[in-house]
């Protein structure tokens, strides 16, 4: 390695060694802060994270780590990435898995995330291996109940790679009502749902849209009023109709549905 | 490791995958504060995630100042603060639950307040004493705000700016916290518990805290967060706020209810109704979601609130307070609903209208809504067409829509004085391509029963274009709220005008018409 090559890593390191040293400053420095002497009031909120960097070194030291499962891709096993995610779900139900617990959020953060990378190595995986739909599916069936929006995300998408199955819709449609208040991945799955309207299932494709419209999450259900456009047919035009005159006047919501029938009404009638 | 570092360091707008941002993400000008009510620590610069000047024009009473005298100021910020949150808990149980009985309001609000206490201390906005505003980032910086929206699990909606935006903040928080408020209610932890309301409470607390899988955390005290749960306890038991808010009932002049629906440009609420049956002339009222201006008793209206400013084109404006009426209180008087292209056109001859193009005279933020979050920087020289315009104040600050680099956002285009500096109009056949035709443009018709060829725009028909058939776009033009977009276009010798989809809330041309080029 050249002398120039080496001089510029070491400065990349000693400016990456000084960044994560400030960090660490400053979080000394704030943990000073937060245990001077105040009101007992104060001293809850102090406690709060003074307990979030004592469970942080207990992660490396007291707990009992299990090892956290090794991310490798490689050439994907099916059965190996349902070991890796029964680990995971485990890690979850535990949480005392080898994890960062440096917040309350930060442990299923993480641990949710390695869960996404499984799920993602097993898309490029589907395509050529189609003997193995069955279990994929399974595991896409698993992750969907887990209501981390991250893993939802990587169970849609391997969902969109399947046919279509109604115990699939079932799991989806569960997924989403516990994670109810998820536009994004509201939005994703309505592609996956429009799959599901206007055969055998669409009564239950409807209803969730209906609900979703009608008492859903605020930014779900203006998800869900511009979505509604893919669903409006001639059969359940008149239902989106009533549906617009029981949302509220000035809602974001009565808004975008009334432009979706709109926009269904003038494509019929050529604008 | 190094490279996150790196990538983020010098090039903050790409965005990462939904991994782990950094800790302080985007926070500049870093500082502390104390653990108690409005300056708990840290706090970073609020511009990272929104223009400051939507905060000082809708929230200017929400920001503790550093440097006001400590203790009268906590008082009256906490006063203004709680009617905020309490406003828009009340608005938000009601929404999802019409049939929430009184116990249940009441509960939710108290869990909402709590909660805000406890993961902020109501902190959101506040002036530090190097002139900045900033908002509160806990959690090493992955917590934004108020009730510490999780930049890891939410980071489209924090880049947006939803996290910034004191009521979009609420409006997200609380979608998340009736998850677990929702989800609590059957579990057995609060099924079986002494006190209903109270358990409800607390779960869905330890669901927000920790997610939803934490849902009966509290109950078990070998949790590694036990500490929190007690402490979240302690908090409800005690509002210890109340020694600061003199007024528990005291109102605000924060459109919360109009904001929850359109996240930015409401007018303050009036305090009062000088007289419930009588309108009173050149007033504002919000009537059914519509923004009206009293002229000799007929109610002038535009279909949304953001336009309320172009209504000056019909008379002096004798308040900027909106008063709040009810459909039924209206009824009686006559109401016009203006066509807000027609009357922002003729109240700001300067606007550029929805298909024109324009050119960027400097560099300018692309904002996911007008004052928001960035998505990334439109350079000078660029030439785009406008998708949506939005006129706002007096001084006639304006924002277009546009797109640009796969994304749609709003620019800034300078005021009633500025303007020149930052756009100019210019012949759309100069702006790049995308979905929207150009002067010049031929299209052809994609939509599966034709399009009708109308003498005006919504007009009469003269005969319909089949599809696949080639028209060349003559000029663009837009009406109604939802940007309704027509071309005028020449069709077997007959001249007119064709309806090719609506721009809001999504671009709908795709369904209508191919743009194949010039």
């Amino acid at each position: 390695m050249r002398k120039s090559s080496l001089l510029v890593l070491a400065v990349v390191l000693l400016c990456a060694a000084m960044l994560y040293k400030k960090s660490h400053s400053d979080l000394a420095e704030n943990s000073a802060q937060d245990f001077s002497a105040l009101t007992e009031e104060k001293n809850l909120h102090k406690e709060s994270a003074k307990t979030n960097s004592e469970a942080a070194s207990k992660t490396a030291t007291e707990r009992a780590p299990a090892a956290a499962p090794s991310m490798a891709v490689g050439a994907t096993d099916v059965d190996k990435a349902k070991n890796k995610l029964d680990m995971l779900a485990a890690c979850l139900q535990s949480q005392s898995c080898n994890y960062p617990q440096t917040d309350p959020h930060s442990y299923a953060f993480a641990v949710n995330h390695d869960w996404q990378e499984v799920l993602k190595s097993l898309a490029a995986y589907t395509a050529s291996h189609p003997e193995e739909h069955e279990k994929i599916t399974a595991l896409a069936r698993e992750s969907m109940l887990n209501p981390d929006g991250h893993v939802q995300e990587a169970a849609l998408d391997l969902f969109a790679k399947m046919p279509t199955d109604p115990k699939n819709l079932n799991v989806i449609l569960t997924g989403l009502s516990d994670n109810s208040a998820d536009p994004l991945i509201f939005q994703q799955a309505s592609a996956e749902l429009q799959r599901y309207s206007g055969g055998s299932e669409d009564a239950k494709v409807q209803g969730f849209l209906e609900q979703s419209l009608v008492s859903g999450a605020q930014y779900v259900s203006e998800q869900a009023a511009i979505v509604a456009r893919n669903f409006i047919t001639a059969k359940n035009v008149e239902n989106y109709r009533q549906i617009l005159k029981s949302l509220p006047d000035g809602s974001a919501k009565a808004r975008n549905l009334r432009s979706s029938l709109d926009d269904y009404e003038q494509h019929l009638s050529g604008g | 490791m190094i490279l996150a570092i790196l990538s983020v360091s010098l090039n903050p707008l790409v965005l990462p995958q939904a991994q782990a941002t950094a800790d302080y993400y985007r926070c500049a000008n870093k500082e502390s504060g104390e653990w108690n009510y409005g300056r708990a620590p840290m706090a970073c610069s609020a511009n990272s995630f929104g223009d400051d000047s939507v905060i000082y024009n809708s929230y200017a009473q929400t920001i503790f100042s550093d440097v006001a005298s400590r203790t009268p100021e906590r008082h009256r910020y906490l006063g203004e603060l709680h009617a905020v949150v309490r406003d828009a808990a009340q608005i938000y149980i009601l929404k999802r639950n019409p049939a929430a009985t009184r116990d249940e309001i009441k509960a939710w609000t108290d869990g909402v307040v709590s909660t805000a206490a406890h993961e902020s201390y109501w902190s959101q906005y506040r002036k530090t004493t190097d002139g900045r505003l900033k908002m509160m980032r806990g959690d090493s910086g992955h917590g934004h705000g108020i009730m510490q929206i999780d930049d890891r699990s939410h980071f489209p909606a924090v880049s947006k700016g939803i996290a910034w935006n004191l009521i979009s903040h609420l409006t997200y928080a609380m979608d998340i916290f009736y998850t677990g408020w929702n989800k609590a209610k059957s579990q057995s932890c609060v099924k079986t518990a002494a006190n209903y309301w109270q358990a409800r409470i607390r779960a869905a607390w330890a669901a927000y805290n920790g997610g939803l899988g934490q849902v009966c955390r509290w109950s078990n005290s070998n949790s590694s967060w036990s500490q929190n749960d007690k402490n979240f306890y302690t908090i409800l038991t005690q509002h210890a706020w109340t020694a600061f808010v003199s007024d528990l009932n005291q109102k605000t002049t924060i459109p919360v209810g109009c904001l929850m629906e359109n996240k930015e440009n409401c007018a303050a609420t009036a305090g009062t109704d000088p007289d419930p049956k009588i309108p009173q002339e050149a007033h504002f009222y919000r009537v059914a979601g519509q923004l009206c201006l009293v002229k000799n008793q007929i109610f002038q209206c535009v279909e949304q609130e953001r336009d309320r400013d172009c209504l000056r084109s019909l008379g002096p404006v004798a308040s900027e307070d909106v008063v709040e009426w009810t459909a039924a209180q209206a009824a009686a008087y006559t109401k016009h609903v203006q066509d807000r292209h027609l009357l922002c056109s003729s109240y700001d001859r300067i606007l550029i209208p929805v298909g024109s193009g324009v050119r960027f005279l400097k560099a300018i933020t692309l904002r996911d809504t007008p004052g928001g979050g960035s998505l990334g920087i439109v350079p000078v020289k660029t030439v785009l067409q406008v998708r949506d315009f939005e006129l706002r104040g007096t001084t006639g600050d304006r924002y277009y829509r546009v797109a640009y680099a796969g994304k749609e956002g709003y620019v800034y285009g300078g005021d009633l004085q500025s303007n020149s500096t930052w756009l100019s109009s210019v012949t759309s056949s100069f702006a790049s391509t995308s979905t929207m035709a150009r002067v010049g443009d031929r299209i052809q018709v994609i939509n599966k029963v034709g399009i009708n060829l109308r003498d005006s725009e919504g007009g009469v028909v003269l005969l319909t274009i089949p599809v696949s058939a080639l028209v060349k776009v003559e000029a663009l033009s837009a009406r109604t709220a939802e940007n309704k977009l027509y071309y005028k276009v020449t069709y077997k010798s007959k001249t007119g005008y064709i309806y090719v989809g609506s721009l809001l809330p999504t671009d709908g041309l795709p369904a209508w018409t191919k743009v194949v080029g010039p």
